[in-house]
Order: structure tokens, then C-alpha cells, then sequence
């Protein structure tokens, strides 16, 4: 239901020397449970006990939703028995780091009367000052007493004190409340009748959007005295939060996520036809998006739509073969403009959206198309239907369809395929000049490329024109603004929420389109934290 | 403008910025990586070439030294460890237990290891370095004979490929190249040296009368694709050891470039090993020249033509000691002999005999950033 936007200046807003509209309502997600991710794991691992503490062992995959975030998916996974027995086997030698000679000191704030005995008291001190760290809120007394009496038994059987808490440190970090971000609740003051998330519960909520890790002390101290409910205090953390390095690798997960960058771990070239794609090439190129990203959105605090025609990005030796232009330095990455003339501006002109989007040994403006639409636009596409016949488009020799546009018009004669293949192809089609690695091109079998067509009834003419196109489709900031929304609540947007990211968008585009103007709303909003009333509750 | 233009004029905007005002003149700049520099071996007909058959390998040497009874007796399988014993560390011994790569001087007099075969036949590839197509002595040169260019070109002159083209490691046993050819170019991939070219003010690549050919080390490697092969358009900064700078002038007619010659013309050997300012390892030619033709398909392929000193043309064996007269069974004193007997360059003011060989080098490079190092920074008063 639409809530009509409300005016209220109020006292307290008249001391402030403001008049700000009121938030627009929202349902709120459903409270829930996400699974850390591999890098949010890692990163509080290193948060808590220092980076040098090894993290090895495999994680779980996490499934991404279909036209969904990753992020999303960590609140639709279990963890499997395999799973499991790897993050109890990471549990423990985590665990055997921490109190290894040359770490104890630094957690182990206690000395036990007698190493070889059990010590209740100093057990009990070590497993909750890092327990709090570990479950992002203080243990409570079962959780606490469970490991100082695990502690005790384990220290008996081996007759050493270390081994007795290792023990105990192992089965925080193998416990549900490390492993899952848990949304806790509480009734809402309020708001009579709801429930929020409890004060830890959002510093957790908070933490993992614009850090990706665990919350720090002072984050954890906000939580404890509660001061995190008042809008004030919860400002000034995110304030705090937004200006610290921290905000860069989240913004990188955000968008390898949002791009799908995960996928290039398994992409593949036919290495005769594509001998540049080298194994440095493949590792830099989705690199070179992110710190394009991270350059323009955050450096810079440049308008999002302007990823789409900038020729500012970074570059390194390898990636000088696919643009083939000179890289004075060796090595590392450097600052590179494309050239006026270079055909070249913006994300969709970079290796990494062209080459994941291409076959082993042809290029496909479809899956270009596909990716725009799906990544960028946030349209679905259907899948293809199971009888297609692809033989004439995979032919690229056939000398009566010199080029790809040759031989995707004819496919497209074909009722069954045209309704997917005209929402996608005449954009993919604009990217022809660019190989299935990336490297300009200017015919194929001997026939100039025509990169003509139109985006959404824009039309364009070249690869610079597209992305001027998709820069100024409405589409392309409405979709950022969900997909975030979505990396932040880690949940799939629910319809009561509507209301909400369409005002969200609104205020996105007086922000000038800046990210981080919209994160920071995001981040100080009531309905980023709101809880969803549980079906059946009556609400 | 087509693409492969803008890119071309990128790289020439890029390089003249690099340079000195005044260093390059109008015309566009190319740049090059050298993936073939090994020493060139016309491959005629075999039985004219080496009518007599390939040079004998370190273990036929040794037992053309035996009695007929004693080589039957050592080919026996039962014997097959003392035959390697005496062939791999006896027959590779000088006279105070020298190794034979590493020393092959100190085998001078051993009769053990004759010169090898020389080539027979009129044909090699080359150039005629000392303008004399008689092969008479000058002042600079020896008396020699000379061959016919593969072009035509009288007086040739390619020594080294006279001394060493019936070696089977220098000739191979196909036309797909020797062993010692893949050798010389292994180096380059596994980064022990690296070569760049640039030609600047090019105005047509057809027919020039003037431009301006630099040949450069680089001590940055290449990157290699998946399947090992050589990768175009890659960037490399030229080495700032000044020696190893090689600057001539030239001409384009037919797409065929030529240039003069240079007196001293050197790049770095293994410079990878030897560090960048070590001359112990230098390929340092004299009189040389180059000719060079410009592809279609933007490489460069011709030769590098020159005199080598006979002791750095021996060196590629001696950087890989006993083990290339074993493993690679190249009887290295053999080798040693044969180019100081075919030396034709830069007598010895006092014994007259020549200490250089002529040669020629394959050359084949393929497009590539070339980039110049920045200056070192002016010094201060401060700084001083």
C-alpha cells in the first residue's frame, strides 16, 4: 500500500534548523538468518585475532537467488554435513592459533593459578570478552557456562589449561551464532505489538553493509548501552563507519556480486583463437572493474549513471594486451583514460563485462544483452526455449553470414526465438566491435561491423553511444538502488518494501546519483532495521 | 580513422613524448619485440652443403679416436656404462682435467677434436659486411671465401655458418630449426635477455629513403599465452645501460628495410643472470647491419648481420659447461677450432690472425610498445 508522504516539522526538527520529510513506511523483512559469507568469515577472523591467524578450509557455496544477489542467498542456505565438518576442523586450528604461544598473550588476559588445572574463573573471562566479539553480542549464561564447563573437562583429561580453552574457543567459532548473522528481536517501544532488531542485532545489520565484517568495540559498545536506538548515535556510527577504508570493501563485494564476478573464476578462451587471455589478463580483468568502481563511486564520489561513459579506469601490463595500448608501468595498476577515438567508455567497454559475456570462441550479444538487462537494468530475460536450434549462429564461417549481426537476424526469423532475442541482441550488437576477449575489432570475415541499434527506443550508434544510453535509461539507477537495498538487508526485497525503495530512488537522484549519499540513507533509515511481523502474529 | 591507425599513432604520441626534443623526425614510430635472434642456417641441399656428411657429435668423436676392434667392443650393450664413462668425462677432459665448454682452448692441440665439416655449397644467408665481394683481405678482415645471399647478394659473408652448418645441433635434421636455434630463443622467453626494435619517422612503410632504426635490450620479461607462444602488443621499457642502445640509420624501398653499419653494436647475453650492467656476457658486434622486411601482418623478419668475437660466439656453450658436450653432445672444442680457423674479422695487429667471425642472426619481431626509461632527475645544489 502507498503511503502518502508526510511533512513533519516538529519541535525537535526546528532546533535542528531542518524540516525533513517524513520516511516513507515500509514492511520490513521478515527477521531471518544469513549465513557469513566466506570473505565476511575471513574478514571477522582477522577483525578479532589479527590477520596473520590462517583461514583455510572450504566453505559451503552459497547459491545466488535467481535475477538475485549472492547476499540474498545467505539467508536461503543451510550448512551441510560437509560444510559443517569443515568449519569445525577451521574452528580448531583457529582456535590453536589464537593460543598458540605467539598469540595467547594477546586475548589471554588471565593467568591460571596452576597450568596443568582447570581455572572456572579465568575461563570464564577469556570466553566472554572474545565470545562477544565472536557472536556480535555478549554469551549468555548457558552459552557461557557450556564452554568454561567444556574448558574444565577437556583441561582434566589433558592436563593443561590452554588445551582445556582452545577447546572451548573451537566450539564458539563452530557454534550457529558465529557462523550466522541471527536477526534477535525484541518488542518495539514504538511501535506496539512489533518487534525490532535488538541493539546488537543492528550494530550486526550495520556493520555487515558498509563494513562486510563484524562489528568493532565501539560499534559493539553503541549496541550495549542501547545508544544505537537513538537516531543520533546511530548517525554518528554511521558516520564514523562510511569514512573509515573499510566502506571501499564492501562497496568491491557489493558490485562483485551485483556483476556477477564470481563467475570468472571459471571462464574460459579457446586459446588458439585467444592466445591474449593469459592467465594475469583473467585475474585483472575483473579487478580493473572494481577499482574503476571504487574510483569514480567513492574516490571521486562521481554520479553513478557516469560509469556508463567514463574513459577514466585502471590498467596494468597484462590488460595492455587486450586494449593494446602502451603501459609504462610495470608493474601494479595505474590510472589509464581511453582516448577519445578508442571506441572505448565506460563498464560495458571493459574487458571484464565483454569477455564474461562472450563464448569460449565467438562473441554473443545476446549474453551481452542478457547481462545488461539482467545485471544492470535489473529486467529479467527468459531462458531460451529447449528445441532451439542454435547450428546457423554458432557457424561462423558461413560465408552468407559474415558477421554475428548476419547470423543472429536470421535466427531471429524464428518466431520462438524472437521475443527473448529483440530485447537483447540490438544492445549486444552494439558491442561488436569488441572480440570475445575484449580487443577491438573492426570487421568480421572481412565485413565491417555495424554497431547500430537502440536501447529502450534511444538509438545509438556505437559502443560510446550505448552507454550514454543505458547512463541515461530511468532503469539503470532504479536497478542500483534495489540491488543494494537488497545487499544490505542480505534478504530478497518484499513487496511491503516498494513503497520504500521508490522514494529511495527518488532521493537517490536529488543525491545527484552519488553512492554513497544513497548508502548513508540506507544506513540511517528505520527500514533498513525494520522486522516484518511473522505470518500468523495477527500483524 | 581505422583502429589499427589510431592505435599506431598512439604509440608514436606516446614514444615522442619519451624522447629528447628533436630526437625523432615526422612519420610514425613502430615498435617491436624481437621473438627470433639466433643464428641464421641456410638449409640447401644437404649433399652440397656438406657433402661429407654432418660433423661428428661428442660421442661419434670419441670413438672415431678407438681401433675398430675397440669401438665394436665399446657398442656392445654390456659395455654401454664404460662407453658412457669414457665418452662423457674422459674424451671431455683436457690435459689437467679441464671441461671441454668451459675450456675449450686448452684442447687447441688435442687431435682428439678436429675442426668440424665446413660448409661446402656457394648459397647462405647474410650480408656482405666488408663491401668486398672477392673475399680478399683489408684492413679489417682476413682472407676468406664468401658465399651468395639466398637475394642474390654477392659476397656474402657468414663464417660462422660455414664453420658450424654441418653441425647437426647447429643444422638440425629438418627444416623446423636446430637445437641450438630453439635454444637462443628459449632464452628470450625464460626472460635471460629480451630484444626491442624501433623504427621512428616512418612516413611510408613501403618506400622511406630515411628513418631511424634503434635496437635495444629491455630487461623486462614478455608474457607468454597459455600454450607458450609470443604475444604482440605488449609494452617493454628499453634497458638504461647506454651500451646497449643501438641506434642506425636506414632506408624502406620495397618494404625491405637496410640500414648502415654500425661499428659497435651490442645487446646484453643473459643479462637475467649476469645482472643488468655485467659485460662479462655481452653479444657485442662489430660492423653491423641489419635488413629487415615489413610484413603485412606488422612483423619484422631479416637479419641481423656482423662480426662476433670467435670467444663470445663460443660462449652460449661455456654458460652451459660439460653438459653441452654431454647432454647436448656438441664436441664444444670441435666448435672452438672450427670458428677460430674461419675467423675473418679484426686481425690481430701481431699475429695477423683474426679473432672475429662474420654471421648473420634470424631476426623476427613482432609489434610492441616500446617505451623509453625517464631521465634521471637533474642534480640539485641540495641534492649535491
Amino acid at each position: 500500500m502507498m503511503v502518502a508522504r508526510t511533512v513533519i516539522c516538529g519541535l525537535a526538527a526546528i532546533l535542528l534548523a531542518a524540516c525533513e520529510p517524513a520516511e516513507t513506511e515500509t514492511s520490513g523483512a521478515p527477521a531471518g538468518m544469513r549465513r557469513l559469507t566466506e570473505e565476511q568469515y575471513r574478514n571477522a577472523i582477522a577483525d578479532i585475532f589479527g590477520a596473520d591467524i590462517e583461514v583455510a578450509g572450504r566453505f559451503d557455496p552459497i547459491v545466488r537467488p535467481a535475477h538475485g544477489l549472492l547476499a540474498a542467498g545467505t539467508s536461503e542456505i543451510s550448512v551441510s554435513p560437509a560444510g559443517f565438518e569443515q568449519a569445525y576442523t577451521m574452528a580448531n586450528s583457529i582456535a590453536g592459533q589464537v593460543l598458540d604461544a605467539g598469540h595467547r598473550d594477546a586475548f589471554l588476559t588471565c593467568t591460571p593459578a596452576d597450568a596443568t588445572k582447570p581455572d572456572d574463573v579465568c575461563a570464564r573471562t577469556f570466553f566472554a570478552s572474545v565470545g562477544r566479539l565472536l557472536f556480535r553480542r555478549p554469551l549468555t549464561d548457558e552459552e557461557l557456562m557450556s564452554r568454561v564447563a567444556a574448558a574444565r573437562r577437556a583441561t582434566e583429561i589433558s592436563g593443561n589449561f590452554i588445551q582445556g580453552v582452545t577447546l572451548g574457543l573451537g566450539s564458539l567459532l563452530a557454534s550457529p551464532s558465529f557462523l550466522f548473522d541471527v536477526d534477535e528481536t525484541e518488542p518495539d517501544p514504538d511501535r506496539a505489538g512489533q518487534r525490532r532488531l535488538t541493539a546488537y542485532a543492528k550494530a550486526s545489520r550495520l556493520s555487515f553493509f558498509l563494513w562486510n565484517t563484524t562489528p568493532d568495540a565501539e560499534l559493539l559498545d553503541a549496541a550495549a548501552s542501547s545508544a544505537i536506538h537513538s537516531a543520533k548515535e546511530l548517525a554518528r556510527q554511521v558516520d564514523r563507519l562510511m569514512a573509515a577504508p573499510r566502506l571501499e570493501g564492501a562497496v568491491r563485494t557489493f558490485f562483485a556480486d551485483m556483476l556477477g564476478l564470481e563467475a570468472i573464476t571459471n571462464l574460459v578462451k579457446d586459446a588458439t583463437l585467444y592466445p591474449a587471455f593469459v592467465r594475469a589478463v583473467k585475474a585483472d580483468m575483473p579487478e580493473q572493474t572494481l577499482r574503476t568502481i571504487v574510483h569514480h563511486l567513492l574516490t571521486k564520489n562521481g554520479d553513478y549513471r557516469d560509469l556508463f561513459t567514463t574513459r577514466e579506469t585502471f590498467i596494468t601490463r597484462a590488460l595492455g594486451l587486450i586494449y593494446q595500448v602502451p603501459v609504462p608501468q610495470q608493474t601494479g595498476w595505474m590510472p589509464y583514460t581511453f582516448s577519445d577515438d578508442s571506441g572505448r567508455a565506460g563498464l560495458l567497454t571493459l574487458m571484464n563485462f565483454l569477455a564474461a559475456n562472450s563464448h569460449d570462441g565467438r562473441t554473443s550479444p545476446t549474453l551481452r544483452g542478457k547481462a545488461l538487462r539482467e545485471m544492470l537494468l535489473c529486467q529479467a530475460v527468459p531462458i531460451p526455449p529447449g528445441d532451439v536450434d542454435f547450428k546457423l549462429v554458432q557457424d561462423t564461417n558461413n560465408p552468407n553470414f559474415k558477421t554475428t549481426r548476419d547470423r543472429l537476424t536470421a535466427h531471429r526469423t524464428a518466431a520462438t526465438c524472437a521475443g527473448c532475442h529483440k530485447i537483447t541482441d540490438p544492445i549486444g550488437l552494439g558491442l561488436e566491435v569488441f572480440d570475445t576477449v575484449g580487443v577491438a575489432r573492426t570487421a568480421e570475415n572481412g565485413a565491417m561491423i555495424d554497431t547500430s541499434g537502440d536501447l529502450d527506443g534511444v538509438p545509438f550508434a556505437t559502443p560510446s553511444e550505448l552507454g550514454r544510453a543505458v547512463r541515461d535509461n530511468p532503469a539503470t539507477a532504479s536497478c542500483l538502488v534495489h540491488r543494494i537495498y537488497e545487499y544490505a538487508i542480505r534478504w530478497p526485497i518484499a513487496d511491503g518494501e516498494r513503497d520504500w525503495i521508490k522514494s529511495l530512488e527518488q532521493d537517490f537522484g536529488k543525491d545527484g546519483y552519488r553512492l554513497k549519499a544513497l548508502m548513508r540513507r540506507i544506513a540511517v533509515s528505520k527500514a533498513f532495521y525494520r522486522i516484518a511481523p511473522a505470518p500468523g502474529n495477527g500483524a | 580513422m581505422p583502429l589499427h591507425h589510431r592505435l599506431l599513432a598512439g604509440i608514436a604520441t606516446l614514444t615522442l613524448a619519451a624522447l629528447p626534443a628533436g630526437a625523432a623526425g615526422d612519420g610514425e614510430t613502430l615498435g617491436f619485440l624481437v621473438i627470433n635472434f639466433a643464428p641464421a642456417v641456410y638449409r640447401g641441399d644437404f649433399a652440397s652443403d656438406c657433402p661429407e656428411g654432418l660433423s661428428a657429435t661428442t660421442d661419434e668423436g670419441f670413438l672415431l679416436t678407438q681401433t675398430p676392434a675397440e669401438r665394436a667392443r665399446l657398442l656392445k650393450p654390456e659395455n654401454a656404462k664404460e662407453l658412457e664413462q669414457r665418452w662423457k668425462i674422459e674424451f671431455t677432459s683436457g690435459p689437467n682435467g679441464e671441461e671441454i665448454c668451459r675450456n675449450p682452448r686448452s684442447f687447441i692441440d688435442d687431435p682428439r677434436h678436429p675442426i668440424h665439416k665446413p660448409v661446402q655449397s656457394k648459397i647462405a644467408l647474410g650480408m656482405n659486411l666488408d663491401d668486398n665481394v672477392d673475399g680478399s683481405a683489408t684492413p679489417l678482415t682476413c682472407k676468406h671465401q664468401t658465399f651468395t645471399g639466398t637475394d642474390g647478394e654477392a659476397g656474402v659473408d657468414n663464417q660462422l655458418y660455414r664453420a658450424m652448418g654441418c653441425a647437426k645441433a647447429w643444422r638440425g635434421t629438418d627444416a623446423t630449426g636446430s637445437e641450438m636455434q630453439i635454444k637462443y630463443n628459449a632464452y628470450m622467453k625464460d626472460g635471460l635477455h629480451n630484444y626491442l626494435i624501433e623504427l621512428k619517422g616512418v612516413n611510408d612503410r613501403r618506400n622511406d629513403p630515411e628513418v631511424e632504426v634503434g635496437f635495444y635490450s629491455t630487461e623486462e620479461n614478455q608474457l607468454l599465452s597459455a600454450n607458450g607462444g609470443h604475444l604482440a602488443h605488449q609494452t617493454f621499457t628499453v634497458t638504461k645501460n647506454p651500451r646497449w642502445h643501438n641506434v642506425l640509420k636506414g632506408k624502406i624501398v620495397d618494404g625491405v628495410l637496410t640500414t648502415e653499419t654500425l661499428d659497435h653494436f651490442t645487446v646484453d647475453w643473459f643479462s637475467a643472470l649476469n645482472g643488468p650492467f655485467g659485460a662479462a656476457n655481452e653479444y657485442a658486434f662489430r660492423r653491423a647491419k641489419l635488413r629487415l622486411e615489413l610484413l603485412p601482418d606488422g612483423t619484422l623478419k631479416g637479419l641481423l648481420g656482423g662480426y662476433l668475437p670467435v670467444e663470445t660466439t663460443s660462449a652460449q656453450a661455456r654458460n652451459g659447461g660439460r653438459g653441452v658436450a654431454t647432454n647436448g653432445n656438441r664436441d664444444c672444442a670441435s666448435e672452438y677450432k672450427s670458428m677460430l680457423i674461419h675467423a675473418d674479422g679484426f686481425p690481430d695487429p701481431v699475429t695477423g690472425q683474426c679473432t672475429m667471425i662474420s654471421m648473420a642472426n634470424d631476426v623476427v619481431a613482432i609489434p610492441a610498445f616500446v617505451l623509453h626509461p625517464e631521465p634521471p632527475p637533474a642534480k640539485t645544489a641540495a641534492a649535491e
